[in-house]
Order: structure tokens, then sequence, then C-alpha cells
């Protein structure tokens, strides 16, 4: 089978002697890059790193998504790139392809200073054997944004909110959006419906009589809503033209919409929140396997993970970084990760996102 | 013929070939390098099956094709049918709504000149001179319970409540498209319009045809090959919109390119989206092969 992979280890060989070729040329040469697959916003500290690490030099890419990060490594993009940061479900997929290298813990001095939760986290999820794959860098966590304006701050927080036509007497008919993205809609609706024993294994499970009521469920209270809408932008906007009252995404989109309107809160919902976090690992393949675990360390220094969090408006996993954030709108409520929700693969995402096409359709 | 004359016309024919071969070579390379291997790795992804390790395992399968069509309820019940039947219908819409919009601009145009011409071309071109995803964020502004139409209708008295039509959904992605592709059409339909000859005009009117008449009799049918050129030019592109229903449907329909586009994102599945954009190709190369059939290339201006 001439797959894929051989494909691009080939066109990535080729790439390489090009560079390799190139750089030589051109001068270049001393120090370590380390390569790195992850997401908008972490060449951000690109500078504080590089000054903290001697002769380090990072390069940064964005991909689409944790499954276009598992594709380019898994095709042959681990001898490419030394880092790969996809979200914390998508990590076990790397250990179970041996695509992630053991992390060195003798050179993960701020480990320490992770919240006990992400410790646990990285020891559970990321854990195989007695070795660590992955390393909890920054995280979110889904609930519900409002307009303390319309519903007030002292309504009683739950997701029965977002299925409400009314709400402690607030009409929220045509003013509340959901998140357009099958797997977090269809989570939300199952935690709204009381579903949590669905979340307790190593996959979210919804019985087929459970995913059957979340559909009827989403089919039927999809015409009260305002639409399925995840981006800051068109949230700022809806939030500012009094289009929506109720909106549920990201923590850190609702960071970034309270930074433009002020009557926008996030809620604590009584059910908990789903929380994701972004799983840092070495590939299998790097070369480079020291100097980017190092760089992974600087993640969670104090400084530079507080400035890591500040330019991208989500928390940082270390304690000790997040003690460095004054601004008020990442602040962690007290709670939240003691009742956190991880979250993990979606047992049958297939249908799951059929079913979210239908209901879209309905 | 002597042989040395022969010997001539042969080396002449060879030296023209080599100059076409010289000439078309660059083009043909890089239609064969750009559109023909990208298409035929298309058509092979299709048939294939994606692994748990998202790996292309090559076999033949009609697998993908089958998942396009029949549902858990039979045959064509698919949400990629569903889909798919609703952009033909929003494209169709669009394509209406400006022949309808740009057949009397582009009559008018015809019967400018100079320096009116140019103020009424560029007053009708001037707003597409901006980026395509702030028109998007400006029609954000228009529509909504909240938007300006029902601000203004409301503020005006004339409804009561924000008018449905004007909130997200099917009405303003039609509205979108429409202004987004109808310079499409204005420019199509004015260079077949130009080349009426008035004088037919004049003799129907002279022979007592009615101005609706004229247009039926007349101008339509002389500047039906420009009208199918901006047929195609807005269908096409309009079948396979992606950003505005996005921002204007606010997901409460998705277009058959959000499907396929979300699967890809959050499954990987590009053998499903290789055989679901096989299958949108399908309408496009029906349209083109209308054009080609009743269209000349200089009809397509």
């Amino acid at each position: 089978m001439v797959d894929r992979r051989q494909f691009i280890k080939a066109a990535g060989a080729t790439g390489v002697a090009g560079m390799a070729g190139l750089s030589g040329c051109m001068g270049g040469g001393g120090g370590t890059t380390v390569s790195i697959l992850t997401w908008t916003g972490y060449d951000a500290v690109n500078d504080q790193v590089e000054e903290s690490l001697d002769d380090v030099e990072l390069d940064v890419s964005v991909a689409d998504g944790s499954a276009n990060m598992f594709s380019t490594v898994n095709a042959g993009g681990g001898e490419e790139y030394d880092i790969v940061i996809p979200n914390n479900e998508y990590v076990p997929r790397f250990i179970d392809a041996e695509l992630a290298a053991p992390m060195d813990m003798d050179v993960m001095t701020n480990f320490d200073s992770l919240y006990g939760t992400f410790q646990s986290a990285a020891e559970g999820q990321f854990g195989d054997g007695d070795e660590i794959y992955g390393l909890p860098v920054q995280f979110g966590w889904y609930a519900y944004g409002y307009d303390s304006s319309v519903l007030p701050e002292d309504h009683e927080h739950s997701y029965e909110v977002l299925f409400s036509e009314e709400y402690e007497g607030v009409d929220l008919s045509g003013s509340i959006t959901l998140y357009d993205g099958y797997y977090k809609a269809i989570m939300a609706t199952g935690l709204a419906l009381g579903y949590t024993e669905a979340f307790e294994g190593d996959t979210v499970s919804f019985s087929d009589e459970q995913l059957t009521t979340i559909e009827e469920t989403l089919t039927e209270f999809k015409p009260n809503l305002l639409g399925f809408v995840h981006d800051e932008e068109t949230l700022t906007q809806d939030y500012q033209n009094g289009n929506v009252a109720v909106s549920y995404a990201n923590r850190s989109t609702h960071v970034g919409i309270m930074n433009e309107v002020d009557d926008v809160e996030f809620s604590q919902p009584a059910e908990e929140e789903l929380t994701w976090f972004e799983g840092a690992v070495v590939t299998a393949g790097s070369s480079n396997k020291e100097a980017a675990f190092q760089v992974l360390n600087e993640y969670i220094d104090p400084e530079t993970g507080a400035a890591l969090s500040e330019n991208r408006n989500i928390m940082n996993t270390s304690q000790a970084a997040m003690d460095n954030i004054e601004a008020e709108s990442l602040q962690i409520e007290p709670g939240v990760l003691e009742g956190m929700i991880p979250f993990k693969p979606a047992e049958r995402d297939d249908m799951w996102i059929e079913m979210f096409e239908r209901v879209k359709n309905a | 013929m002597s042989t040395v004359q022969k010997l001539g016309d042969a080396f002449e024919r060879r030296g023209e070939r080599a100059k076409l071969a010289l000439m078309a070579g660059p083009g043909v390379s890089w239609l064969l390098a750009l559109i023909l291997a990208p298409t035929a790795f298309l058509v092979m992804v299709s048939f294939a099956e994606i692994n748990s390790s998202y790996d292309i395992v090559w076999s033949f399968s009609v697998s993908n094709y089958t998942e396009l069509f029949v549902g858990e309820s039979g045959p064509f019940t698919t949400p990629f049918i569903d889909s798919f039947l609703l952009s033909l219908g929003i494209a169709a819409a669009t394509t209406v709504a400006t022949v309808v919009l740009a057949y009397p601009v582009a009559y008018l145009l015809t019967l400018l000149s100079g320096r009116r011409f140019k103020i009424v071309l560029f007053a009708v071109l001037v707003p597409f001179f901006t980026i395509f995803i702030v028109r998007i964020y400006s029609w954000l502004a228009f529509f909504g319970q909240s938007g300006l139409i029902n601000s203004f209708l409301l503020s005006l008295g004339i409804v009561s409540e924000p008018v449905g039509l004007f909130e997200y959904g099917l009405a303003p992605v039609i509205i979108s498209l429409t202004h987004a592709f109808f310079p499409y059409m204005l420019l199509t339909l004015y260079s077949s319009l130009e080349g009426i000859d008035y004088g037919v005009i004049e003799a129907s009117r002279d022979l007592g045809a009615t101005r609706l008449e004229i247009a039926k009799d007349v101008v339509v049918p002389l500047s039906a090959q420009g009208l199918i050129t901006g047929c195609v030019f807005v269908f096409v592109p309009a079948l396979g919109t992606f950003i505005t229903p996005q921002f204007l449907a606010r997901g409460k329909f998705t277009m058959i390119a959000e499907v396929l586009t979300a699967r890809i994102n959050e499954l990987y599945a590009i053998n499903y989206g290789a055989a679901g954009s096989l299958f949108l190709i399908i309408p496009t190369l029906i349209a083109f092969a209308i054009v080609m059939r009743t269209t000349s290339l200089e009809a397509m201006g």
C-alpha cells in the first residue's frame, strides 16, 4: 500500500533537504529549532521562551483543529514537528498510535505548580503504565454567557436556561444561541437533560434512547434559538445589537465578549462545566526532545505561562502562572476546578454528527 | 510535386507542430498538474476508506457514496440530500434574483455612454471593491430581531413586532448572495445586450409591439447567450457557498459545503468529503454543458 504517510514522508524529506540546502546558502545554523504545531496565539511568547532557553529557536505553525494535528503527525509529520498541542481528548489517540514520547520529568520542573486537577489528568488521561505522555498547558470550559441586563445575575444557573422560552419570568425566545458544533451542542443538551452518567467512562456514551431524546429536544427547541453560533466577533455584535441574551460557548470566547460588552457575564451551572485542556505532546519522532520538553516547561512557567494566558484569553493549568494574572475576566471562579467534566471522545461521533446535521436541517 | 518540395512541406508542418507544442505545453502541463491530478486523487479517495489512525486505506468501496444517499429511514433521507436540495433551491433563487435585478441595470448601461456610463457602472460596482467578509458583517447588522431593518420598521410603526423574514435564516442568505454575485450577472448581460442591433427594437416598435412584447420577443432571445452564461456564473458559486450561510443562517440550516467541511474538520472524513464534492460537481458540469452547447466564447464576454 503506497499510503499518504509514505507520500508525505517523501515530500517532507525533499522539503527538509531543500530547506537544509537553503539555510546552508543563507549561512544559517547554530542552536536548536523546535517546531510546534498548535493553535493560534502561542507565537506571542516566542521571544520570552527563546530568551529563557539558550540556543533554542521556536518555529510555530497553526493547525486547523486537533484532527488535523493528529493526521499531520500520523502521516509522517512527527519528524517535522517536535511538539503538537491538540485538545486533551486527542492525546490518548497519539499515545495509542505510538506518536508521543514519554515526558522527561527531570526537565519538567514546573509540573508541580500545576493545579492538582491537571496533575491528576496528566497521570490519568495522558498516562500509560508508569509514563506520562502529555502536559496540560492551557484550559477552558464551556457554559453559557448571558446579558445581565436581561437575565439577572442571581438567576438559578443551570443548562435549563438554554432550553427555556421563559426563565424566571424573563422571555428568552429567539435570543439564545448554542455552540455551532455537534460535539459541544450535544453534550450541553445531555447535561441539561441530566445524563451525567454518560460522562463517567473513557468516552462520552449516551444510550440510543438518550440520543433520541437529545435530538428531539434540540429539534423542538430550535425555533426558539437565534441560531448555532460560536465565534467571538459574531456573538459580540449580537450582544451589542441586543439580538442575544444567552449564549453557550467557550469561556475564552466570553472573556473576549466581556471585554467589549459591559453587561455580559459568564455562568456557573449547577450541572458543572465541560472542561477542555490543551495537551502538549513531544512527538516520538522528534530529534530535539530535550529542547522540546524545556519549551513545554516554559509554557507553564509563572511568567511565560501568565503572558501566554493573557494573550490568548485562556487560563493556564499552572496555579503559579494564574497567580500572576490580574485581569478579572481571567480569574477562575471557586469550585470550577473541583466540578469539571473533562472532554472525552464521543463514543459514536459519526452518529452524533449526522444527528446534529438533521437537527440543523429540521 | 517534387521530393524536395514534399520534404520542405513536411519540415514546415513539423515546425508548426513544434511551435504549437511550445505554446500549449506550459498551459497543458499546468492543467495536468493542478486540475487533473488533484481531481484524479479526489476520485480515488472517494472510493477509499479511512481507518481509525486517519490513514487512507486504498480500496474500491462505494460505501462513501452509499452514506451520502442512504440514511436510517431509507434512501434519499440523509442530511446530505436535505442540504443538497436546499443548496440547489438557494442557488436557483439567487440566480433568479440576480437576473431580475441585473437585467434593467444592464439595459440602462447600454443606453448610456461616456461619463454617465462610467458613473453608473462605478456606482454599481464600488461596493464590490470591499472585502467579502466585511460585506457579510455589514449584512449582519441589517438582520435579526433588533437589526436595522426590523428596528426601522418598528420605529415607523409599520409593524408591531419584528418581522420573521428579516431574522437570520433563508432570506438574509439569498439577499446577501444576490448582492455578492450581482456583478457577474450584470457584466455578462451587459456584454450580450450591447451587441444587440437596436434597429431591430425600433422596427418592432414601429410594427406595434408593446414594451413587454419587445422585451419578451426581442431583447431576451437576443441576449439569451449572455443570460445563460450569467446564470452559470451565479448558480455555480452560489451552490457551493460556505461563509454566507455560516454567518447569516446562524446554523439554522446547513448548505452542502458546510456539511462537507464539518465532516472533514471534525471527523477527518476526507473520503466522505471527496464523494460529496464529486457529487457537487455534477450540477456544475451540467451547467457548463448547457453553456457550451448554447453559447459562443464571444457571448461570454
